[in-house]
């Protein structure tokens, strides 16, 4: 109860100008790297991480939560103007947004994905306000063995939930664990790894490994699909315009979805944020799934139901609730926007895992706060305001934008450390993950793989240091086992058994 | 025996040089000393282990690789297509040198005189030679935007060409 009403104590805060600034500013930069496809939220925080250097910690979290819940919604916007989502979570709204749209309703089917997006991730939001702390009282619980297990739980998952790639996510995965044991042990004071570079005696920065995964890498992938812009562009060129006053749902349409629709689509959409590595791509797939499989006019589904819309974007915004908690309570990034999250954490010194929510509560809730406002204000708000507009920001010159993103990445790279070594590094990584994605492999196992590594090797030397070198202990102990018997769960679920039938028909992607 | 065509054998460079990174990591690894000393883990156990497991991997991945490589049916596109093809697989090896030589130009020359090389290069590969003066007028806002919002906004000391 006394973190809840820290919470609501927080919105408080919002009342500063300069971190009102900052919130809003942030939704609106996550909405329009969100809308333009080819661009992702996650490229915007990861753009926007270096920055964070000089700003409080709390208002750096409450933009970060901000850029985070637009990133969810923002995609939808191309997803139903010209049928390109503009970021993976909008696939589904792809196929419900676009045939609405070819028939002069595209406003109406954006105000819907705006009410399930302000739904599900207010619903979301409210889950986590709720229910963080007392995951984080039961993950105090946990003991060195069972916390080895948890991560390597996570580490599985994420990489289990590649389905068709696995191995090259496991690829990944132990590209990241490597690039995280370079450097000083941590219990013993040697240094590993350094390929004789004294830079590398003090480890790799969490920073040049976001900026070369996610903006130099996005760089590079942009700068070989110039053909695929330019087809884009005529795309959007072509979209109908779209006026303020047909963007609010009228009450009958959003009677006949139902309540019990956006509620059920929100609590699929949390539980699969809770899950390493799933995101919002698949909590939206979920949940559109799930409204066909309940709906009595199935075939009403992929030629402009607003029903599918309102599940899949109250599931995809909701997942931003839920991919928080493992951050908040275990220090597990479920995803890479909770990933860099849990680097403006790690850059201002915070530790997060178990005792976060207990020592940094004050720094927490207000984050919380943000995540809130942005989904039942600035969703709407935004919409609203900027509607009629979202065509003319998404058709931005392709050629300026890229310049912008590549001066602030590599400076970005530098401002942390004031170091060129790490601007170099920043590119190396860049270089690497570029092969890594045009090679289909996924970058996400790899930073989770560096940011989870050094726990996973401490709490495994630690945990056989206790037993006295017997890996026996690792079921011996009930949490450990616990965690062991999740993995093959999931691994059974995600990895072996058959997946679910995809009810869409084929869309281009962004 | 059956040999790959140089064309297909191209995609063989990725997962081969992915075995040759964890081979490498591998092997430095066995440097660090032994993994067990009086029953307890040494520095060198994780990495050890991990170069183990990243090495199978990528013998997976090479064999896979192989092996639907051999099952491929060649045909070869069109040669215009072909050109067209290549000038865009370079454009990212053309940002790969611009960003090499401003990271090397920036702290010589300072942070205005490398970002104008270095956006105006990137604006450049992502459009092409047209407009020039339009394109550079947009470079110099580009470059005053990022230094208002580094230096003036969030305080970050910028290398200058003096001092």
């Amino acid at each position: 109860m006394d973190f809840i009403l820290l919470v609501i104590s927080s919105f408080e805060l919002l009342l500063n100008p300069v971190t009102l600034t900052y919130v809003v500013l942030g939704f609106l930069i996550g909405t329009i790297f969100a809308a333009i496809p080819g661009l992702t939220a996650t490229l915007a925080l990861a753009l926007l991480l270096p920055l964070t250097y000089s700003l409080n910690v709390t208002t750096a979290l409450m933009a970060c939560a901000s850029i985070y819940m637009a990133g969810m919604c923002g995609g939808s916007i191309t997803a139903t103007t010209i049928n390109i989502p503009g970021a993976p979570s909008s696939m589904m709204t792809a196929l419900e947004g676009y045939p609405m749209q070819q028939r002069g309703q595209g406003a109406l089917a954006l105000g819907h994905a705006s009410l399930g997006s302000m739904l599900g991730g207010g619903l979301g939001a409210i889950l986590l306000i709720i229910l963080a702390p007392f995951i984080a009282k039961a993950s105090l619980l946990v003991q060195t063995p069972g916390k080895f297990s948890l991560i390597a739980f996570a580490l599985i998952v994420v990489v289990a939930a590649q389905r068709g790639k696995i191995v090259k996510a496991a690829i990944a995965a132990c590209l990241g664990l490597m690039l995280a044991t370079i450097g000083l042990d941590s219990m013993v004071p040697i240094a590993r790894l350094t390929f004789g570079v004294p830079a590398l005696t003090a480890g790799i920065d969490l920073m040049p490994v976001i900026i070369g995964t996610f903006a130099i890498s996005e760089l590079l992938i942009q700068a070989g699909s110039i053909a695929e812009h330019r087809r884009m562009s005529k795309e959007i060129l072509k979209a109908q315009p779209i006026k303020r006053r047909d963007f609010i749902p009228p009450l009958s349409s959003v009677r006949e979805i139902g309540l019990w629709c956006y509620l059920k689509s929100s609590v699929i959409g949390y539980l699969v944020g809770t899950l390493p590595g799933a995101g919002g791509s698949m909590g939206s797939f979920l949940a559109y799934v799930e409204a066909v499989r309940t709906s009595k006019n199935p075939e009403s589904f992929g030629k402009g139901n607003p029903k599918g819309i309102a599940a899949a974007e109250s599931a995809n915004n909701a997942v931003c609730g839920g991919a928080l908690v493992p951050m908040l309570t275990f220090g597990i990034p479920g995803d890479p926007i909770t990933a860099i999250v849990l680097g403006v954490l790690v850059i201002n010194g915070i530790q997060p895992g178990p005792q976060l929510l207990a020592d940094q509560a004050g720094l927490v809730a207000p984050m919380l706060a943000s995540l809130l406002f942005s989904a039942v204000i600035l969703i709407p708000l935004t919409l609203f305001l900027l509607g009629p507009y979202f065509i003319k920001i998404v058709s931005i010159r392709k050629d300026v934008l890229y310049g912008s993103i590549a001066l602030l990445a590599v400076v970005g790279s530098y401002v942390a450390t004031y170091s060129v070594f790490q601007m170099y590094l920043a590119m190396v990584l860049g270089i690497l993950a570029y092969f890594l994605r045009k090679n289909g492999f996924p970058v996400i196992t790899l930073l989770l793989g560096f940011i989870l590594g050094p726990n996973l090797e401490d709490f495994l030397r630690r945990s056989l240091a206790l037993s006295n070198g017997n890996p026996l202990t690792f079921i011996t102990s009930l949490d450990s086992l616990f965690f062991i018997m999740l993995t093959l769960f999931f691994v059974y679920f995600l990895a072996i058994r058959k997946p679910l039938e995809n009810p869409a028909t084929p869309i281009k992607s962004s | 025996m059956s040999f790959i065509p140089i064309t297909k054998s191209k995609r063989l460079v990725f997962p081969l040089f992915l075995l040759a990174f964890c081979l490498l990591y591998f092997i430095s690894s066995i440097s660090l000393g032994v993994p067990l000393e009086d029953g307890r883990l040494t520095p060198a156990f994780f990495p050890l282990t991990l170069g183990v497991i990243s090495t199978a991997f990528a013998v997976i991945f090479l064999v896979r690789t192989i092996r639907k490589t051999h099952n491929e049916e060649g045909s070869e596109p069109p040669q215009r297509e072909l050109a067209e093809k290549n000038i865009e697989r370079l454009r990212p090896f053309f940002v790969i040198g611009a960003t090499t030589i401003y990271i090397i130009l920036f702290p010589a020359v300072g942070y205005f005189l490398s970002s104008l090389f270095y956006v105006f290069s990137i604006i450049v590969i992502f459009s092409d030679f047209k407009k020039i003066f339009t394109k550079s007028t947009l470079t110099t806002a580009v470059v005053i935007l990022g230094y208002l919002l580094f230096e003036q906004v969030f305080r970050v000391r910028l290398p200058a060409l003096w001092g």
